[in-house]
Parts: structure tokens; C-alpha cells; sequence
């Protein structure tokens, strides 16, 4: 071991042009509990799965003017591993949506080589936060199957030893989403693709989702866009991190932007739950290069009737270099709402929402809000320097 | 923090984004109608074919994490905090390393000797490391970092058949 010089160690500022935010799926989380997603005896990929049902295009590559690709630059995982003094290790593994059978994971759009675990002296289970900085080759947008290689032991069996990683589950004691839960795809927000002698082998298995079965890795995703994810304040006891004041993971007022209430609030109470549930809904913008900025959040019930268009139609990047992404939702009916990010680029927009509004909501149900933010960039003088998210969905 | 939240449904300045936005679609719907020839393909394979092997990763944007320094410079880490360390594992790039919290001050640096990977330890137990690892088999200089955190408990079968039953009671 050689002990460094703090010298060696400088303040930088702006060393890097590099600018990429967490899209913010993992804002306002707990996890209860670490899994396979199934795949107990069996190498394989956990995936979550990033459904268009809940997310369009929402990691545009900057660099593509028509707004048709998808590209990332890093990510955020946890692993356990259950014997410490045997480190395993594991890949970041992404596929497209198969050809051929919608909602399910199809060939591979990346994978990663080997990342070791850390030798560690402990004999029981070790998790490290991994933060990991890479640059994915570009991919046709649409759903992706997104997530972490888990080893098996070479010796003895799970879960004695092996690999697993953090997940947050539905259910009673923890959280508990709303009605529009029951039309996910597969019945399930995650999944795991059998990988023996590291061969992926489909199909995936989808884990039996009911009511405390759903479960989606924690795994935040980093992007050179503005980040948007949906965002729900609840009142469960049982999951705290989703109620509103309570800020984890910068969630300005609190709430959860999780696959489960956070795309599946429950705003009218739908299961008589004690205290009964009134959560109030919104979107979340995260975008570091645009601080104490303006942020128009539009909210409609369809999306753009014309389509998913380029900003790049609007300002053409000859001459508006940093406007991106596209229009993905229905401007032309919806309403909008103005706010501004704080010093860091974060604005949360929420509704809150009376006893009316929730009675009115529930003899629509079900309904499926759609949400789009556009930060705009006050500073850019002579050019339009618009940062698009996109579109959440959230499902009443 | 701003915390503004004011509809302005159709304000002075939202109304100039709706129409510019409108006047765009308007373009693109004109465009789409006279074209001569379809819009451009994206550059990436169609989802239903596999992955091409080797050659699939583009050279690096503008806006990439890496940034090319003279061959014989040696290579920087550095994090999203403000900090910088020289770069490990023979990593002669600068990388990005993505630091999430308050920053913690290396302590040492270490060579893992099972696999010889070479480590920062920073005062709160995190690692940190350059590295180069394959993307879809093409060697790329890789930033991460590895932050202790609790264990959780194992969701086994049992536990699932408790919480369902748990679940199942939760509708009144």
C-alpha cells in the first residue's frame, strides 16, 4: 500500500466540457430488499425493464438531429454480494426490444467487459454504490431492457454466496402503487435473461408480479439530456421516502419517482387504504446546465398528434448548437406550468390536488396523464436554447 | 431555490413556445407532405438485428466523457465534485468519475491482489478507479466508483408468499 500526498490532489473547475445529468429515475427510494429477479440458480442478466408505456424518448443522443437514437454515459447500481471474501464480479448489460415479441429484451445493444468487486475481509454479505462513467455506442429508440450481469458462486450456491442487487418491492410494508399498476407489460417492471457459459439464452422470465411481487432495480441512468422523470407524493407510512417534505436523492419537496406509485399514483384512494391514500402527482426536471432557469412543464392526456418532432426542426443546430430533444407530448390541448430550477438545475412541479379534482379524476379513470418539460436557457442571446425531457406517463 | 409554481397557461412567454413549437410542426408537417425522399436513418442497427460485434462504438462526441490529452501525459481521474486524482490501471485519458454527496479525500491508494486492479480508498470507505474495460469488446477508459452501503435482506420464497399474503389483505 502506498499512502498519497494530498498535494497531489487539486481543485478543478470545468475541466471537463462533459455535461450529463441523472435522468432521475431513482429519486425519493427504498429498498427492502436485495434479489436475482428469479434467476436463483442460473447465471443471468437483471434487467428493469424501460417501458415506452411510462418513458419516450427520454435519452435522446444529442448528436442525432432526428431524434431517433437513444445513448447514455453512465449509471448508478447497487450489488451485494453474499460472501465478501470471495468477490465476484459482474458487467452493465443492455438489450433492445425484441423483433419479434414486443416487451421483451431481444439482442444485445451493449455490454460492458468484467468490473471487479473490491477485495473485502468480510465473511457475509458486502453491497457497494456503484457510479460508473462510460460511453454506450448509440441505439434506436424505444423500449430498452437495462441492467447488471449476476454472477453465480464458483463454489456452493445462492444465497449462501452470489451476486444480487437492491430492488425496491410493492407490497403492504412497503410500497403499495396504485391501480394503473395493473396494466404493466409482463406483469412486471423487471426481469432476468438466462446468460449459461455467458451466452444470453431467451426468452426472459418476468418474476409473478401481484401484489407484492412487482420490483424494479434501483438504477439511475446519466445522459447528456434533461432529466424527467414523474414524480408521487403519498402518504404511506410504510414508505416514507415517498412522502412529501421527506427529500431523498434530490427530490426538492419529497415523493417517489419509482416504477410503482411513481407512475402508478393513487390518487383516489382506490383500495379504501388506511390512512386512505391521497396522493398528489408531478414531474421532476434535472438539468445541471440550466440553473435558476425557466422550465415550462405541459401536462395533457395524449400525446402529440403529429408525432414525436425534433426541436432541431424548430431551431436548426447550425445555428442553436444546444437545443435538444424532441416534442413528444400534446402541446396543442394540453396545459402548462411555468417554474424555475434551483442553483443545482432541479425543479419539481406538483399538483396538488383537491377532493374535486381526485372525485372528478376517479369517474375518468383510467386515465393516463402525460408529462413534457422544456428548461429553457435565459443566458442564450441570438440563439433558442431549449433542453427538452421526455415524456413521462403516469397511469390514474 | 425557486420554487415558483404558477400556471401560466398560456402566458407572454409560454405562448411564443407554443407558437414557435406549433409553427415547427407546422414545417414538419409541410415538409413530410412534399418530401421527395425519406428522412435520413438513424446511423445505428435496427433493433431486430444483432449487435455487431467489434466496430460498434462510435469515436467519442463533443460532449463525451473523454478527453483526448498527448499520448505522453499521464492519464487523469477526474470527479464531478471539482476533484482530480491521476488516473490508474494505466489509464493515460482524462475519465469522469461521477461523485454523488459530499467529496471524501483519498486516503491511499491500493492494488486489489486478486485480480491486480489498482484502487483509491477515500475516508468514507469508498473506492474509486480508472480503468480500461470492454464496451461490446472494444477497450474503453472507464471511470467508477464503489460506495459502501448496508446489506439487505435476502427476498427469498417465503418472505414472498408472506408479503403476497400480506398484500392480498391490504384491499378492504
Amino acid at each position: 500500500m502506498k499512502t498519497l500526498h494530498l498535494s497531489t490532489f487539486v481543485v478543478l473547475a470545468g475541466l471537463l466540457t462533459a455535461q450529463t445529468n441523472q435522468i432521475g429515475f431513482t429519486r425519493g427510494w427504498n429498498t427492502t430488499y436485495t434479489d436475482r429477479i428469479g434467476g436463483n440458480s442460473v447465471f443471468c442478466d437483471a434487467l428493469n425493464h424501460y417501458d415506452n408505456r411510462i418513458y419516450e424518448d427520454w435519452m435522446l443522443d444529442p448528436a442525432d438531429a432526428t431524434g431517433a437514437t437513444y445513448k447514455f454515459a453512465g449509471c448508478r447500481v447497487v450489488t451485494q454480494d453474499q460472501l465478501g471474501t470471495t468477490p465476484e464480479a459482474f458487467n452493465i448489460v443492455a438489450y433492445d426490444e425484441d423483433g419479434t415479441t414486443p416487451n421483451m429484451p431481444g439482442t444485445v445493444w451493449f455490454r460492458t467487459g468484467q468490473i471487479n468487486l473490491p477485495a473485502s475481509t468480510t465473511a457475509g454479505p458486502v453491497a457497494w454504490i456503484w457510479t460508473i462513467t462510460f460511453v454506450v455506442p448509440s441505439t434506436p429508440k424505444g423500449d430498452k431492457f437495462i441492467g447488471l450481469s449476476l454472477a453465480l458462486p464458483a463454489t456452493g450456491s445462492w444465497p449462501a454466496d452470489g451476486l444480487s442487487t437492491h430492488c425496491a418491492f410493492s407490497g403492504t410494508n412497503s410500497d403499495v402503487p396504485g391501480p394503473g399498476i395493473t396494466s404493466v407489460n409482463n406483469g412486471n417492471l423487471a426481469c432476468f435473461m438466462p446468460t449459461p457459459g455467458g451466452v444470453p439464452t431467451p426468452p426472459a422470465t418476468f418474476p409473478a408480479g401481484g401484489g407484492s411481487g412487482r420490483r424494479e432495480i434501483f438504477f439511475e441512468i446519466s445522459a447528456s439530456v434533461a432529466g424527467g422523470v414523474c414524480v408521487t407524493q403519498t402518504n404511506q407510512t410504510t414508505y416514507p421516502s415517498s412522502n412529501p417534505g421527506v427529500v431523498v436523492g434530490a427530490t426538492p419537496l419529497g415523493g417517489t419517482t419509482n416504477f410503482l406509485s411513481g407512475n402508478n399514483p393513487n390518487v383516489y384512494d382506490a383500495f379504501n387504504s388506511a390512512p386512505p391514500r391521497q396522493d398528489n402527482i408531478g414531474f421532476l426536471f434535472t438539468d445541471a446546465t440550466l440553473p435558476t432557469s425557466p422550465v415550462f412543464t405541459f401536462l395533457s392526456f395524449t400525446p402529440n398528434p403529429l408525432g414525436s418532432i425534433p426541436l432541431t426542426v424548430l431551431a436548426p443546430p447550425a445555428n442553436n448548437p444546444n437545443t435538444h430533444g424532441n416534442v413528444c407530448v400534446d402541446f396543442t390541448v394540453g396545459v402548462s406550468f411555468l417554474n424555475f430550477t434551483d442553483a443545482a438545475g432541479v425543479s419539481q412541479f406538483m399538483l396538488t390536488l383537491p377532493a374535486a379534482a381526485r372525485a372528478v379524476l376517479q369517474a375518468a379513470a383510467p386515465i393516463t396523464i402525460w408529462y413534457q418539460s422544456f428548461g429553457v436557457n435565459p443566458a442564450s442571446v441570438g440563439t433558442l436554447e431549449v433542453h427538452a425531457t421526455g415524456c413521462g406517463k403516469q397511469y390514474l | 431555490m425557486h420554487e415558483l409554481e404558477r400556471g401560466v397557461a398560456h402566458g407572454g412567454l409560454l405562448l411564443g413556445l407554443v407558437l414557435a413549437l406549433g409553427t415547427a410542426t407546422g414545417v414538419l408537417w409541410y415538409a413530410r407532405a412534399h418530401a421527395a425522399a425519406p428522412a435520413a436513418p438513424p446511423a445505428a442497427a435496427p433493433a431486430d438485428k444483432p449487435a455487431a460485434p467489434a466496430p460498434v462504438v462510435a469515436p467519442p462526441p463533443p460532449q463525451a466523457t473523454i478527453v483526448a490529452v498527448p499520448m505522453s501525459a499521464k492519464g487523469k481521474l477526474s470527479y464531478s465534485c471539482g476533484q482530480e486524482a491521476e488516473a490508474l490501471n494505466g489509464v493515460t485519458g482524462t475519465v469522469r468519475v461521477d461523485w454523488v454527496g459530499p467529496w471524501s479525500p483519498i486516503k491511499q491508494m491500493v492494488t486489489d491482489p486478486n485480480n491486480g486492479w489498482q484502487w483509491y480508498v477515500h475516508e468514507d470507505g469508498s473506492r474509486s478507479t480508472t480503468r480500461m474495460i470492454d464496451m461490446n469488446g472494444v477497450p474503453q477508459a472507464m471511470g467508477l466508483r464503489a460506495q459502501p452501503t448496508e446489506p439487505l435482506p435476502v427476498l427469498d420464497d417465503a418472505m414472498l408468499k408472506q408479503m403476497q399474503q400480506q398484500g392480498a389483505g391490504a384491499k378492504k
